[in-house]
């Protein structure tokens, strides 16, 4: 059985008024990739940021590699251990994409070497390009890489392909996955439920400050997933509403009907009913995901920004 | 200290850089300072123009001969280019219809009628004020207690003298003689141009009774070295720039690192905050000590600068830079939005600048803006600089440099509790 790298029992922050996290706990093994999903403001940067100690917790305990988070002696040891990627990640413009990993690697006793860090990246072309000059993609494996200058046990990658196209996205998955594959612990914070799905062995989904679910990403959408989906696309208001009368558990989002279909027969009858309306074309049916089984916990859903729908 | 290091490395390869950063931290300094030294230095004193109507005349038309001396004395003083107005001309009309139309001010200076006569009575009343002076301390003075110096036979006759002279003042009472100056209002050199008058007049009076030798202006020093007006400038020009290239350079850095979240990604790896503090405090030293080389090399070579920086011009730069270095810290502390901080430090450092005396002396501005002056720090920096550069007492700079060894301190401390490290 693997040990544990974090541990955060009854974790509470409160600014104000506004109880941002709200008593949760939770664990991650060493050497797997833990996601945090939730939608914007849920709480997620909130936690990463007390367990790499920006953000000193109201109430709870945080031990992340086997530091106590909230006392500053820990806090100058764990930050040779762990390496960030931080939210809207930014370097500094003026300097290369070598001279800003330089920088990040001067702060550390030991750091490994930049030029084969440069390398795994595959950031060679543009080692000597300024950061200011680079796309939105690039800025973000520059970002992964100085997350990775001190060979850290454990990595905190906060919304690490928000704003990216996919492909851009997709060259970042890469990366993680190769990172677990050399053992790295991850935690992983996201508003994507795919990059949650093909990245977490461990998912917790978080919604206004409380964890609603948490678990191994399988046995979620096994449990939660609501079997398949059904999505008709482009459906016009009034057929909207009258599928929404005669198949309750539909739900309309924009101009799409979705609709979670446990039973065969079910999806049948969908089918027949589309035939005859003449939108058959417009019907297409998804496996379980954790858009389902966030859907499932909270009853919203999650939009591909992050917000609430 | 490697940290803090990397932290100065930082700092210098991003801001060299940033080309408008260049061009205002030193390229601008070095253009006012060539400037300010064609335009106020060079050899040549400053010449103003000055047209006089001599209305003292003899008989034959002829100028009185004091009122020629008066003339010589004020071309001799080498700041005026003086031209005549005919005696009988109107000096209004002439300056408006001779002098505007050229496009210059005019300034007319008028000797009235019987000014030499009134001189010489004047003087030779003053001459018998100061001999009855005299006579009076001689007949009171005693050689030793009990025993005049002077006989009673003698102060009897002498007393007799005194009573001719005080007849013989009454008939030169002396009649105050008044020269007018006629100026143009829109002369920016106006006051410069009556306060010199008054002071040749004064001297004129006095070479008059004895007691000045010579009414010519020798212009004399304490400091034993000889320098040219920019010399002058520099330590003003060095302070000012100092300040504003520490102040806005360390404000623009830390918002916008804050902003953009570059602190936020240094302070998630070991770099503790006051490595971080004292590394951009470190950073703006050594800017500040490129421009302050910078300026003296230009000033060197191409300017004919011959004040050399000691250890007090040194100690004065440093000081002043982790000073202002405070400064930006706390207002970058306050100010969190980027513009706001820019526009902050910006209203802070231009009027300081001009109520510092950088640019131009203060001596002879109104006692609040002297009052105002002593409460910045930059005019104890410049201070520092200017007793340490070419006061000739360099012993000067250490009350400036102690003060502003003082404001670092506290401009530091409160600079680094605003500077945040870590979020709410």
């Amino acid at each position: 059985m693997s040990s544990v790298a974090v541990k955060v029992e009854g974790l509470v922050k409160i600014y104000g008024a506004i109880q941002a996290v709200n008593n949760i706990s939770f664990e991650i093994n060493e050497g797997e990739i833990f996601a945090l999903l939730g939608p914007n403001g849920a709480g997620k940067t909130t936690t990463l940021e007390i367990l790499q100690s920006l953000r000193k917790a109201t109430k709870g305990s945080v031990c992340v590699l086997g530091y106590d988070v909230s006392n500053n002696k820990n806090v100058r040891k764990l930050k040779k251990e762990f390496g960030v990627l931080p939210q809207d990640f930014n370097a500094i413009d003026k300097l290369t994409v070598k001279e800003n990993l330089s920088v990040i690697a001067k702060m550390y006793d030991k750091h490994v070497n930049l030029d084969k860090l440069i390398l795994t990246l595959d950031l060679e072309d543009k080692a000597n390009s300024k950061f200011e000059d680079l796309s939105g993609g690039l800025k973000q494996r520059l970002g992964i890489a100085g997350a990775l200058v001190n060979d850290p046990k454990m990595i905190f990658l906060d919304e690490p392909t928000t704003g990216l196209d996919p492909r851009a996205r997709r060259d970042v998955w890469r990366v993680i996955e190769d990172l677990k594959k050399e053992g790295k612990t991850i935690f992983l914070t996201t508003h994507y439920m795919d990059e949650a799905e093909i990245l977490a062995d461990r998912v917790a989904i978080i919604h206004k400050g409380k964890i609603v679910a948490i678990g191994e990403t399988k046995t979620l959408l096994e449990k939660n997933g609501g079997g398949r989906t059904v999505i008709l696309e482009d459906i016009p208001e009034s057929i909207a509403k009258e599928i929404k009368n005669r198949f309750p558990k539909a739900t309309i989002v924009g101009t799409d009907v979705r609709i979670q279909i446990l039973k065969l027969k079910e999806v049948n009858e969908m089918i027949s009913y589309l035939t005859k309306k003449g939108l058959e074309q417009s019907l297409q049916i998804t496996r379980p995901s954790l858009e389902n089984v966030f859907l499932e916990l909270t009853g919203v859903h999650l939009t591909e920004e992050g917000e609430l729908a | 200290m490697r940290k803090v290091i990397a932290v100065v490395d930082l700092t210098l390869r991003s801001w060299f850089r940033i080309r408008s950063a260049v061009f205002f931290s030193i390229l601008f300094p070095i253009m006012l300072l060539l400037i300010f030294s064609t335009v106020f230095g060079g050899d040549n004193d400053p010449s103003f123009s000055l047209f006089v109507q001599n209305l003292d005349t003899e008989e034959d038309g002829e100028s009185s001969d004091m009122s020629k001396v008066f003339l010589e004395i004020l071309n001799s003083t080498d700041v005026f280019n003086i031209s005549e107005i005919p005696a009988d001309a109107d000096a209004n009309s002439f300056a408006k219809d001779e002098i505007g139309p050229l496009g210059g001010v005019y300034r007319i200076l008028i000797i009235p009628e019987g000014f030499g006569s009134n001189i010489v009575l004047g003087a030779v009343g003053n001459r018998i004020s100061v001999t009855q002076s005299t006579i009076q301390m001689l007949l009171q003075e005693e050689r030793s207690p009990g025993t005049p110096i002077l006989g009673q036979q003698e102060k009897e006759q002498i007393a007799a003298g005194g009573a001719v002279l005080d007849n013989v003042v009454g008939e030169v009472a002396l009649e105050k003689t008044h020269l007018v100056l006629v100026f143009d209002p829109s002369d920016t050199s106006g006051q410069v141009v009556y306060s010199i008058l008054l002071s040749v007049t004064d001297s004129f009076s006095n070479g008059l009774i004895g007691v000045g030798e010579s009414i010519s202006f020798d212009r004399e020093s304490i400091s034993q070295d000889t320098f040219s007006a920019v010399d002058y400038y520099l330590p003003g020009l060095i302070g000012a720039f100092v300040m504003s290239t520490t102040v806005i350079g360390i404000t623009s850095q830390n918002t916008e690192f804050r902003k953009r979240g570059i602190i936020k990604r240094l302070s998630l790896t070991p770099l503790s905050r006051s490595e971080w503090i004292i590394g951009s405090i470190l950073a703006q030293t050594v800017l500040a000590f490129i421009l302050t080389l910078m300026m003296f090399a230009v000033g060197w070579a191409v300017l004919g600068v011959t004040a050399v920086p000691n250890l007090l011009v040194v100690a004065m730069v440093i000081a002043g830079a982790i000073q202002f270095s405070g400064l930006g810290m706390l207002i970058a502390g306050l100010i969190k939005d980027i513009e706001s901080a820019n526009a902050a430090s910006n209203a802070i450092v231009l009027p300081m600048m001009f109520l510092s005396g950088a640019f131009f002396p203060l001596d002879s501005a109104p006692e609040f803006i002297r009052i105002i002056s002593s409460l910045l720090p930059l005019k104890y920096l410049i201070d520092g600089l200017r007793f340490g550069l070419i006061s000739g007492f360099p012993e000067g700079a250490i009350i400036s440099l102690a003060i502003t060894f003082g404001l670092a301190v506290v401009f530091v401390i409160i600079g680094s509790i605003t500077t945040k490290w870590q979020e709410a």
